[in-house]
This record gives C-alpha cells, structure tokens and sequence, in this order.
C-alpha cells in the first residue's frame, strides 16, 4: 500500500547523505553478475562475434571446397570425427567450417538489417508523435498496412522481385520490422511530449529537432536497446526461413538457414547437417532473447536516472 | 518601488476554451478554463494570481506564453500584439516573457545537465558558443549556486536547488518578464523563504516583472504588489496589496483568507473563518448567476440569476460580486501574535 | 495534555540506512509518548527523519533500512518483536495511515466503492452487501456529497481533496485507536487542506483517535495539534504544547522555522530564511547537528552535542542554550550551499 512513499524517504535520506553519482554501467554490470542465464548469453555471443570475424582463422577447412576424405566411398557425408569435427555434408564440405562462416552471414544480416529497421523505426515513430496531426495519421497507417501483410509472404514477395542477394535479404527484413519499432517509439512519444520538461524546453522557443534528439530521445534509449536485443533474434530467425525456402543467401555460400534446408533431405541418414546448424541458431536466438529481457529488467528502473 | 510603470503585459477579455471530446470526435460540451480575464503589469511589477485549482490560473498562465491557444481576446507583450503570434513573433514573444514551472522535478529533463539546460537557453537566444560557458557561470551565481553545479543532473540537487535551476533556466534569454506557476508550492517552508527571497532580489537587480500564481494567500501576500483572485476562469477581486488583505469585500476572498493556516494557534482559533462547503463546480456548465453562489455564505436570489460584473469600488479595487459593499471583512490574523 | 495513558511509547528508537556512500543515520534516539485521543505533530525539513521515523513505527522500512536500537510499544506491546503476520493485522485493524498523494494509496483501477468495503470485508468480516452499505455511509462522514454516486466512480474522477477524504474514510473504517497522517494536505490548496483538517479533527475527537501529524508547515500544526516534536537531523531537537513551542521556542531550528513563514498581517519585510543546507546524515555527530546554520551558536555547540533534556513540565528541547530565545533574532543571508 504504501511502497513508493517507503521509497521515497529512503531517497530523501539518501539525498541528504552524498551527491548520488550513479553510474549506469556499473549498476549495469552488477544485475548482469545477478542473472545466469544473462551472463551466459553474454559469453556466448563474444564468442560467436569473435569466432565469426576471425573465421579465416579459425576455421579448420574451407568452407566452400569439398575434400575427397568429406565423403565414404559410396559417396555420402562423414559423420563427426577427428579430420572434420562436426562431420561433413553430402558434397564433402567441412560442416564446422561452414557454420562458422555461416554465423558471419547470420549475424552481419542480423545485425544490420536490424540496425536500419531501427533507426526508420525511430524516426518514424518520433516525428509520428511528436508532430501530430496529418503526418501522424499517414506515417501511421503506413505502419498499420506494413503490419497486416504475413511477414514471410511480403518478404517472399519483395525478394521475388529483387532477388535473392545479401543486401537485397538485408534491405528487405530491414523495410518489413521497422514498423515494430515505430509502434513502441510512437505510443512513448505521445506520452513523453505531454511531459513538463518538454513544455518548458518549447516555452524557451527551442526547435522541435533539437527537442526530439537532446530531449526525447535519451528517454528512449532503454527501450531501443531492450527491442533491438530483441529485435535480432527476429531477424536471425527470418533470414534463417528465407535462406530455408531457398530464396534467402545463395548457395554455396553458407548459412544457417541453408545449410539447415540442405541438411533436411538427409537427415535420417546423416542427423548432423541438421542438429548443428539447428542448436547454433537456437541458441543464438535465445542468447539474444534472454539478454533482451535482462536489460528490459535491469533498465527499467534506471529509466530516469534514479 | 516606482509607482507610474511602462506597461509590459496587457491581456484583455481572454478567453481559453477546451472543446470536450465524446465518441467519433464530437465536440459535446466546452470547458471554459479561462473566461473573460484581462490583467496588466508593469515593469518590475508583481501581480500575484490566487484560486484553487480548477480556477484556471495555471491555464491562463500557459495561454500568455501560448503553451496553449487562447480562444479570444488580445494578449499584448511590450507594446506588441502576441496573440496570434507566429514563428520569428513567437520567439520573439519568449525572449521577453518566460515561465517558471511548479515542480522542478517535472520541468527539468532528467536526462540534461544543469549547464546544458541552461546553455540550450543561450543558443535559442543566440549567445555565441566561446561565451556560453561565462554566461552559464554567471546566471548560476545570479540564482545563488556554484559553477560547479552546471555538471550535476537534476536529481543530484536538493528541491530547493532545482528550483533554482529552473528560475536559471528562464533567466537565460534575458526576459523582462517570469510568469510563475505555483514556484514554491512544492518546497518546503524553509527553502520556500529561501526561494521568495531569491524572486525579491532578482525583481530588485533586473527590474523583473511576475505574473506570480499561488494557491497561498500568505505567500502572494509576501510577494506581491496587486493581487487577482480567480474563480472559475475568471477574476472575482483585484486590488493592490495592503487593500485586499485589509479589506477583502468577495466572500470568495474571504474564504481563501480564512483557510490559511496561521502560524498561531491562538489566532487560529479566534479568528473568523468561513468554510467554504462543496466543490468547485465543473469548467464546462458553470452555474448561472454568479459562478460561486453555490458556495456562497450571502448569497441571495439576484446571485442566482445575474451575473455581477467587475465593478471598480475604490481605485485599482474591482469586485464582482453584488454585495461588495456591504460586505465587510472582520476576520485574519487579528489575535495575539502579530 | 500530559500522555497518561499512552497508545504508542517510543524509546530510543534509531535507524540507518546503509548506502554505497555510507550509512545514513535516518533517526537517532528517537523517544517520544503518545496520548490515547492526542494529537501529536512532527514537524522538520525533509530528510530531517520525520517520514521514516513513521515509517519505522509501522514497520513500513524497506531494505536497506532498518531500526537498529530501541522499541516501539503500541498499548504495551512491543511491535519490533512482532512476528509479521501480526505486524498486518496490528496495521489493519488498529491504525489507519494517510499519506501525501492519495493517488499512491487509492487503486486507479478500481471503483471507490469496492476499495472502501474491501477494507471492511477483510477488517470486520462484513459482507459485500453489507460492507457497500457502511463504505456509503463512511463517504457521507468524510462529507463527500452525493455518496451514493461516487462509490462507482474511480479516483481520478475525484477531485484531490475528495480523495484525500477517501483515503481518510479507509483509515478511518476499522476504527483505528491510531493514525499516522504524512503530509496529508501538501498537495492540496489551501481550502481543501483546510477541510480535510477540520474533518480529521471532527473524526478522530469523536472516536478518541490518536493522530500523528508529520509535514514540514508549522503552521498546519498550528492549526491542528496539541503538542509537537520539532526534528532535524534524525533527532528530536524540541517537544512541547503547540501553544508553549509556537509562543515561546527553546531551540533556534524552532525559531527559525517560525520566522521563515509567511504572514498574512504586520509589516511585509524579507522573509527571514535558515541559510545552508542540512546536514550530512551519514557523518557521525560532532557537537549540535544546527551549528552551522544557528545564528547564536557558540564555540560549545560545535564540540558537544546537546542531549535532549527537560527544560519544563511537558517541554524538552535539545540546545545548549535552552532559554527563551528573543525573538527578534533575524536569520539572514541565504544560500543553497
């Protein structure tokens, strides 16, 4: 019943007791030591960042050279042994190698068609609700008509007509997922405009740019954080079902998705073209949901500063 | 203080009024927040603004600086006519006038340091950068605070100081006017000295004028040089100083005067003190007649039916109310304690 | 005047608050008595202790905070050994709590009619039906026009003093022998405040309800208590009848406090403000927390601390110089420092 006055004598008290420098990374780290499976995520995904930007050297093989020992003498894959770790698959390639080229792939179009979805998104969903009016009502119905398509059938669609290449996957997943992003932003939007501060900042007659980037949008970094972590994990997962339908990464270059497709037709005789891929982009995707949620937790209470 | 003054703020006859919203966005009704106000002010002039909330002071205050649309009636600021004032106008209208808010704690960005609100007020007002820094050092040491203060975030400062920051803040585009809203209702008594006294001074070394808006009579008192009560969008009594609090004639001022906690408990229990029964009634249908009838000790059938107008009953003291006259005022702060 | 029978005996309570820049020292040795049908009134600035020393008495502390030394007797019993089960059902049934912002204590999501029978469902066993019956009647006591009505509307269609009385209606609906109002009427205007005393007043009297008072206005103490513990700095600096602190104050904090209040009669002059700030509160004491800001401070005051002592019957105060001190004494300069 009566929490928030609990909380706000200890304030007070602490007020008086020191000029409070929070820091926010050190309070940061410190809820990261509290969650374990946070932690992990973490770990996890240094890992696989550093393994796939030092892919050429860390790769056993080539990832594109089918090797005579990949194959037995009828012809099928290896399975995981000494020579290739994680087995091969049915044209004698290193599977290792492949999926570690294969999380550059997965990761660079993870994070960068993330990173456009959200900086539309922003922009969006900022002008949307700080301006009102006309502007909001096109910007968003526009985002009404991009979030009734079925994901995967408007992007099937776009990259029919583009074709399947790497930025073509990017610049697609990036036009379809801003509009997530430009609904959270717009509905904080419209609540923090009502805010005093933002009244007083317009009362001493300064722009409304200026009050959108210096005023609203550190407010909004939290949350931009929290979904982008989230984001990627979508994104991952996406690209992953386009390069599955065949119509997303290329082939021979390697991805998790198409490895996984390619690994389906054989799965009953040779099980790891499917598990390994499949448990790398599981897990991938969870680190990148578990770390969504522990920022989601350990920023919220941080939100204004306290 | 100068009796004859330059005019800065002229509002007549304004009129704020909010259209209420039901479904399908039909307008179904009107709050008339704000309903028929005209004040002035003269430099280096206080005109103290009383009423409860719901009385439309806080709107009226947002109306002249145009946070809100006023829906008639003229606003002119230094000679100029602001009401309709667009772009260069406008900006030009916010060099002039500018608005301490109540709550520090809303009005500074949490996220902004203390020398970053105040410089983003010198580049609106066109200060050059290598100057900025000077200027922010000295508008902090015109509110009373260290330099040092300029790299602390809002909840690093007591409220007292915040406050302190807001006043800065204002004071950096060198208005000639503050319009205060409530300044010093959310400190405490002591800081809330500390405050008035810093309002006094910066009056005394710039030649500020204030709009200065309080629920507290004692605090308007402390302040100001005229004071306007308000009741339901409109001013039901103004009057300089010493007459209002001697001779209050609306019921409605006498009420206010009479909730005033004094710090006396023998005065508290001999003085006359009307209560006011009830609430405010609704912006959006006033009562007909006189708007506080409803409320009122003395009120007869003509206050149901007629409107009493502002009339003048002595110089510089308006009433509405149709038995100013006869009603005289035999309560305050008269037993022991002085 | 004098607590002949007291509800609530508080001895030599203290609290701290450990933070990553020390402990703070919320409250020191808090002692003070109170009357079954008293009035009582801690006024100070904020951080001076008043709000967790309440806090601590209902055993309302969240960690980190914690009473470290004392006890706290509510009709004899000692509540900082109570087992919380007990702790709940002593705060539901025997005291009431008002704080400052009724939208903190009012549900916005529910009809006042449902938060105010609640209590009596749970508290005295009615019915719904029954309980919906009292909670119109309660409303009609806390004067709220239109009773009926109102118990299907939801808070924030009440205006700010109607919540208040709300909010004192559910304290008030157990019949508490105790209530602990915190800044009751800060957020509200002066008429408002004005009624939610009177009514308060009018209630408790009736009911022979002790009251605890806590805010930062003396003059809202004036106007409504009987006796009063001034406090500054976690410690109680002055205690005594309303009517003898306001005529006559003992300590220079009291004084000072008076002196910065605005007035409604006499000359209209500066405003005598407390300059400085309060003090550090995770420092250890050295001589009297008030030293720096006292306007007759001597070398004494900044070496010893003064012990609360009896200066007169009913009357204690915690100063060095614990005379009648004149009150032309003006505090000036000011400065957030």
């Amino acid at each position: 019943m009566a929490r928030p006055e609990v909380e706000q004598a200890i304030l007070d008290a602490e007020e008086l007791a020191a000029v409070r420098q929070v820091s926010t990374w050190r309070t940061l780290l410190e809820s990261l030591l509290h969650n374990v499976p946070a932690m992990l995520s973490v770990v996890f995904l240094l890992i696989l960042v550093a393994v796939a930007i030092l892919a050429p050297y860390v790769a056993p093989h080539n990832p594109l050279q089918g090797f005579v020992q990949g194959l037995t003498s009828q012809g099928a894959p290896v399975p995981p042994g000494k020579t290739f770790l994680l087995g091969t698959d049915e044209n004698g390639r290193d599977i290792l190698s492949r999926m570690i080229y294969g999380a550059r792939v997965s990761l660079t179009i993870g994070i960068v068609a993330n990173g456009i979805a959200i900086v539309i998104g922003v922009m969006v969903g900022m002008v949307a609700g700080y301006f009102g009016g006309w502007i909001d009502t096109l910007l968003m119905r526009v985002t009404d008509v991009v979030m009734a398509f079925p994901i995967l059938l408007l992007a099937i669609a776009l990259i029919a007509v583009t074709g399947p290449s790497i930025t073509n996957i990017i610049l697609v997943i990036a036009l379809i997922y801003w509009v997530n992003m430009a609904r959270v932003v717009h509905g904080m939007v419209l609540s923090l405009k009502e805010r005093e501060f933002v009244t007083a900042t317009r009362t001493l007659g300064v722009g409304p740019w200026r009050i959108l980037f210096r005023h609203i949008l550190p407010h909004l970094s939290s949350a931009i954080i929290v979904y982008g972590s989230l984001g990627v994990a979508t994104t991952v997962l996406l690209e992953a079902s386009l390069s599955y339908i065949g119509i997303g990464v290329p082939v021979p270059m390697p991805s998790w998705g198409n490895m996984i497709a390619e690994g389906q037709a054989t799965y009953q005789v040779a099980p790891w073209l499917l598990i390994y891929p499949g448990i790398a982009l599981v897990l991938t995707v969870l680190a990148f949901n578990l770390i969504g949620d522990w920022l989601r937790d350990a920023l919220d209470p941080m939100q204004e500063g306290k | 203080m100068s009796v004859a003054r330059e005019q800065v703020l002229e509002v007549r006859d304004l009129k704020v009024h909010f259209p209420i919203r039901g479904s399908f966005g039909r307008t179904t009704g009107i709050v008339r927040a704000v309903d028929g106000v005209s004040i002035e002010l003269g430099r280096g002039e206080t005109l103290g603004i009383a009423g409860e909330s719901g009385c439309g002071k806080s709107t009226l205050a947002r109306a002249m600086l145009r946070i809100v649309e006023p829906t008639a009636g003229r606003i002119v600021v230094g000679g100029e006519d602001v009401t309709a004032a667009r772009g260069p106008a406008l900006r030009h209208l916010l060099k002039v006038m500018q608005m301490v808010f109540q709550d520090p704690n809303d009005s500074l960005n949490p996220r902004v340091k203390v020398g970053a609100a105040i410089e983003e007020a010198l580049i609106v007002a066109h200060v050059a950068p290598q100057d900025r820094p000077h200027r922010v050092q000295e508008i902090l040491r015109t509110v009373g605070l260290p330099y040092a203060f300029a790299r602390r975030y809002p909840h690093e400062l007591s409220g007292g100081q915040r406050q302190r920051v807001g006043i800065a803040r204002a004071l950096a585009v060198g208005p000639q006017l503050l319009v205060c809203d409530e300044p010093v209702s959310a400190l405490d008594v002591s800081v809330r000295a500390q405050i008035i006294n810093l309002f006094q001074d910066l009056q005394d070394q710039l030649g500020l004028g204030y709009v200065f808006i309080s629920h507290d009579l004692a605090v308007l008192r402390q302040m100001s040089h005229r004071v306007a009560v308000m009741y339901l969008g409109r001013v039901v009594e103004q009057a300089p100083n010493q007459v209002l609090y001697a001779q209050p004639l609306h019921p409605y001022t006498q009420a206010l005067l009479g909730s005033v906690p004094l710090p006396s408990p023998k005065a508290n229990r001999a003085r006359q003190r009307i209560h006011l029964v009830g609430e405010v009634p609704s912006p959006s249908s006033p009562p007909p007649g006189c708007p506080f009838h409803p409320r009122c000790p003395i009120a007869q059938d003509v206050c149901r039916n007629e409107v009493p107008p502002l009339r003048v009953i002595a110089s510089g003291h308006h009433v509405a109310c149709h038995f100013a006259q006869a009603n005289v005022w035999a309560g305050g702060e008269r037993v022991g304690q002085a | 005047m004098c607590a002949i029978e007291p509800v609530l005996q508080v001895q030599g309570v203290s609290i701290e608050i450990p933070t990553r820049h020390g402990t703070v020292h919320a409250a020191r040795d808090v002692d003070f008595a109170l009357g079954r049908g008293e009035r009582l009134g801690i006024v100070g600035e904020s951080g001076s202790g008043k709000t967790i020393t309440a806090l601590g008495i209902m055993r309302l502390l969240l960690p980190p905070a914690h009473v470290t030394s004392g006890r706290i007797l509510f009709e004899g019993r000692d509540v900082t050994t109570m087992h919380p089960k007990d702790v709940n059902r002593w705060r539901g049934n025997e005291v009431g709590m008002i704080f400052q912002d009724p939208l903190t204590s009012l549900n916005p999501f529910l009809r006042i009619g449902i938060q105010v029978a609640e209590v009596l469902e749970i508290h005295r066993g009615l019915s719904r039906a029954q309980a919906m019956a009292e909670a119109e009647q309660l409303l009609r006591r806390v004067q709220i026009s239109d009773a009926r009505r109102r118990l299907s509307e939801y808070p924030h269609q009440l205006s700010g003093g109607m919540r208040q009385r709300v909010v004192i209606a559910i304290a008030m609906a157990t019949r508490p022998k105790m209530i602990i109002a915190d800044e009751p009427t800060t957020a509200l205007d002066v008429t408002a405040q004005a009624n939610v005393l009177d009514l308060l007043r009018d209630l408790t009297e009736a009911e022979r309800t002790s009251v605890v008072l806590i805010t930062h206005d003396l003059s809202v103490i004036a106007d409504f208590c009987e006796r009063v513990l001034v406090m500054y700095a976690g410690r109680i600096v002055e205690e005594g009848s309303v009517d003898e602190v306001i005529s006559e104050p003992r300590h220079p904090y009291t004084q000072a406090l008076l002196n910065s209040i605005p007035r409604l009669q006499g000359a209209v002059g500066r405003l005598p403000s407390i300059p400085g700030a309060p003090p550090d509160l995770t420092r250890e004491l050295q001589g009297c927390p008030f030293a720096p800001r006292c306007p007759v401070a001597y070398d004494r005051c900044r070496t010893e601390v003064p012990e609360l002592l009896e200066i007169g019957p009913g009357r204690r105060a915690a100063c060095h110089l614990a005379q009648p001190i004149p009150s032309n004494i003006t505090l000036e300069g000011d400065l957030a420092e």
